[in-house]
């Protein structure tokens, strides 16, 4: 408790007013406060949220047989989400391939279209409707009732 | 769209209705992240709850009270499971349960605070199995699929390209055009992800893809049937050759 | 619900449990810590009044095992991690049944049981240099490929390191790669009786007598046909004719046979006429000769015996030569230091040797 006033005078951002240590009589009304003032104690409480004192566990200690179920376990996590990685690469792979030999076609069949298809689409963001999957689906799950706004026009 | 153009191009679309839901964890995946957590809160800080609850309040005393209190460590007992080490109200060498004071809900509450009540993930559609309804399987990409009479079979629906007009304008259009204005789409790119070619009359089929957002696809013509399938559905509709030369397109 | 779903894979091949094609030493030995390791509820629900039951099988104290807190969900998560596991080991062997090739069905037998949680069980929590073959067999690739990654991870780059930084490379062999775990030790009343850590100083005393061999393969060798030459060398004898060093020979054996399990050599293993090439002669470095390396090469030999041994010589030996001659194949070394101390006297007495030179540190004309 001490040392936090040393601490904080270094911050330049914190009115340094407020950190001054009144010291009042000791009655029996203040005997158990630690005697600084209420904005004092407030960073006090702040900081001590940050500090590890007497908020850390134990260390966990795991028997043999644990550490290999620990180590098991994330072997087989680690081997699992390999095995969802290889699928994907290998998926986006055969995409990308798809998509070189339609263009590829494209250009030797219509020349026109490869161009039309090759107009740069930079800056093109994803549409304000799209939705992120969600836990539990919305109470309208679907909005049919679209009409075109450029048709109303 | 049966007549044969003397274009050999066609544009089709993979318009698809991306999932609602999030997909369902599998058992390995969910035992993993329940497990990870429980040792995040073994390891966790302890609370601090004097940071939250200003001391000599009363919601200070509602938070106290709903705590249960560790056992601590009194002279001359012996603790078998290991003497208590208590610090800021907490036992170190376990997890730390932060027990939240609940009130008793109203039933006519409609404040925010009230408990979330969630939406079944599974509608009606899949109760009655309509494969017309975009309110199905929220959990998967749904794709339209669509027939044209009853000879005809189950594929994405393309379209001819007559000019010059670009592919996925093509696409586009020719789906508002058999399927009606209602459809909010938006394309993914201008370029083709796939090309088919039709081995009959030797067209090339260009693949664009596609999403939709809102809006409902409604056959102009009656004979035109259509599907919102998941990509382990489409198996079953379309031919072999389609389904393995589309297969990695769909997700899943 | 979790229980009854494991349940229901009992039904299905456990590839894990099933020793009646692989190996007992792929399995934990103790039945007790293997019903900790599964958690095997009904086996334990039906025997809790023993007091192993309490806690962990490898805490040993009674209040410690009691005291033990388990990290939660830990017993269900491992239970669907091993199944896991378990079915790619499964595949493996489905895979193993079609392959031909030697070297792959190694790789494939690595492959398919060093995730298993017994085998890991095994090796690290038993001794790997003196093992107990039922715990931890060398003879299985799985075994040898987590040796070797134990033994990359510290005590081959050590050896490396001492090789180099004392110049032992380049001074005897130009350079080694590193294959087999070569150790030294005196195992007697006056040696010293652990694994010698290469660099180490030892008094000639503790070298008085030969030092015992540990050759640890694991690479994928003929056992049975294959043989090993080990030599120890010193190349820092002095050679007043030169005023340089020269190259002896202290200890020669030839033709020794190794397993992968049996493989240490004393006098045991060895008989004097088909596999002493030269006999033990011990360090006794001269006063004020400085620091003396002797350095232990051991060799893979092409053939069941030796080419030419017509050029060992003990004193000067050219050890490059040699092995030229020989086809030889560095595959482990291994180093210890000597020097000059009041032991050496008696030491040169006990082998009937000349009582050495004192070489005065002033360089005379």
């Amino acid at each position: 408790m001490l040392s936090t006033p040393r601490l904080i005078t270094r911050c330049k951002n914190v009115d340094t007013s407020i950190l001054t240590i009144i010291r009042t009589k000791r009655t029996k009304a203040n005997k158990n406060s630690t005697g600084v003032s209420p904005q004092m104690q407030r960073v006090v409480t702040q900081l001590s949220v940050m500090s590890a004192r007497k908020k850390q566990p134990k260390m966990l200690k795991l028997s043999n047989e644990d550490l290999i179920k620990h180590q098991t376990i994330e072997t087989a996590w680690k081997i699992y989400q390999d095995k969802l990685q290889g699928q994907r690469t290998l998926r986006l792979k055969k995409q990308y391939f798809a998509v070189k030999e339609a263009m590829d076609t494209l250009k030797e069949v219509s020349p026109a279209l490869f161009y039309e298809a090759n107009v740069d689409e930079s800056g093109k963001t994803f549409p304000m409707e799209l939705r992120v999957p969600t836990d539990a689906p919305p109470r309208e799950i679907w909005h049919y009732d679209y009409t075109l706004k450029t048709t109303e026009t | 769209m049966t007549t044969k153009a003397p274009s050999t191009i066609r544009a089709a679309l993979v318009l698809a209705r991306t999932p609602i839901v999030v997909p369902k964890l599998t058992k390995f995946e969910s035992q993993y992240i329940k497990y990870k957590s429980e040792l995040e809160r073994r390891l966790m800080w302890t609370f601090p709850a004097y940071y939250y609850f200003k001391k000599g309040t009363m919601s200070e005393y509602k938070f106290q009270s709903a705590q249960k209190k560790p056992i601590s460590k009194q002279p001359g007992v012996w603790y078998p499971e290991g003497i208590p080490d208590i610090k800021h109200c907490r036992e170190r060498s376990t997890k730390q349960e932060v027990i939240i004071p609940k009130e008793t809900p109203k039933s006519d509450d409609t404040s925010v605070s009230r408990p979330v009540v969630k939406n079944p993930a599974v509608t009606r559609a899949d109760e009655s199995n309509d494969l017309t309804s975009l309110e199905r399987q929220l959990r998967n990409t749904l794709y339209l699929l669509v027939k044209s009479g009853s000879k005809g079979e189950w594929k994405f629906p393309s379209f001819d390209v007559g000019s010059n007009q670009p592919l996925h304008e093509v696409a586009e259009s020719g789906i508002r055009e058999i399927g009606g204005n209602k459809l909010n789409t938006w394309t993914v790119s201008r370029k083709p992800v796939k090309v088919l070619n039709d081995g009959k009359d030797g067209s090339l089929e260009f693949l664009i893809k596609s999403r939709i957002f809102s809006g409902e696809f409604v056959p102009k013509n009656k004979d035109t049937e259509f599907k919102w399938l998941t990509k382990e559905e489409i198996k079953d509709f379309v031919n072999k050759d389609y389904y393995d030369n589309t297969e990695y397109l769909l997700d899943k | 619900m979790l229980r009854r779903s494991l349940h229901s894979t009992g039904l299905k091949q456990e590839i894990w449990k099933d020793f009646t094609k692989r190996s007992e030493s792929l399995s934990v030995r103790s039945p007790i810590l293997k019903q900790f390791l599964f958690h095997d509820n009904e086996v334990q629900g039906s025997s809790t009044t023993k007091p192993e039951k309490i806690g962990p099988y490898s805490l040993r104290r009674y209040n410690s095992k009691i005291r033990y807190k388990a990290p939660e969900q830990i017993d269900e998560t491992f239970q669907l991690a091993y199944s896991f596991l378990q079915d790619r080991a499964q595949n493996v062997y489905n895979k193993l049944n079609n392959v031909k090739d030697a070297i792959e069905e190694t790789k494939l037998l690595v492959k398919a049981e060093i995730n298993n949680p017994e085998v890991q069980y095994n090796f690290q929590f038993s001794d790997k240099i003196d093992n107990n073959p039922r715990l931890i067999d060398y003879n299985l690739p799985v075994y040898r490929a987590l040796g070797l990654k134990h033994w990359e991870s510290r005590d081959q780059m050590l050896l490396m390191q001492r090789l180099e930084t004392l110049h032992a490379i380049p001074d005897t062999l130009p350079t080694l790669v590193p294959r087999a775990n070569v150790m030294v030790k005196f195992p007697y009343s006056t040696g010293v009786n652990k694994w010698v850590e290469p660099g180490e100083f030892l008094s000639s005393n503790a070298t008085q007598l030969e030092p015992v061999f540990k050759i640890q393969e694991y690479d994928t060798v003929d056992v049975e046909k294959q043989r090993y030459t080990v030599l120890i060398v010193n190349p820092d004898e002095p050679d007043l004719a030169t005023d340089s060093f020269k190259t002896t020979l202290c200890y020669g054996l030839q033709n020794l046979k190794l397993g992968y399990n049996d493989n240490v050599i004393d006098a045991r293993k060895f008989n004097s006429e088909d596999n002493v090439l030269i006999d033990y002669l011990p360090p006794v470095p001269e006063k004020n000769a400085g620091k003396q390396r002797f350095v232990v090469w051991v060799f893979r030999q092409p053939h069941a015996t030796l080419k030419d041994i017509s050029t060992i010589s003990r004193d000067p030996f050219n050890i490059r030569q040699f092995v030229k001659l020989n086809e030889l194949d560095p595959i482990g070394a291994h180093i210890w230091r000597s020097e000059w101390d009041t032991n050496v006297a008696n030491v040169r007495e006990k082998y009937d040797l000349p009582q050495g030179r004192v070489f005065s540190k002033v360089r005379r004309p």
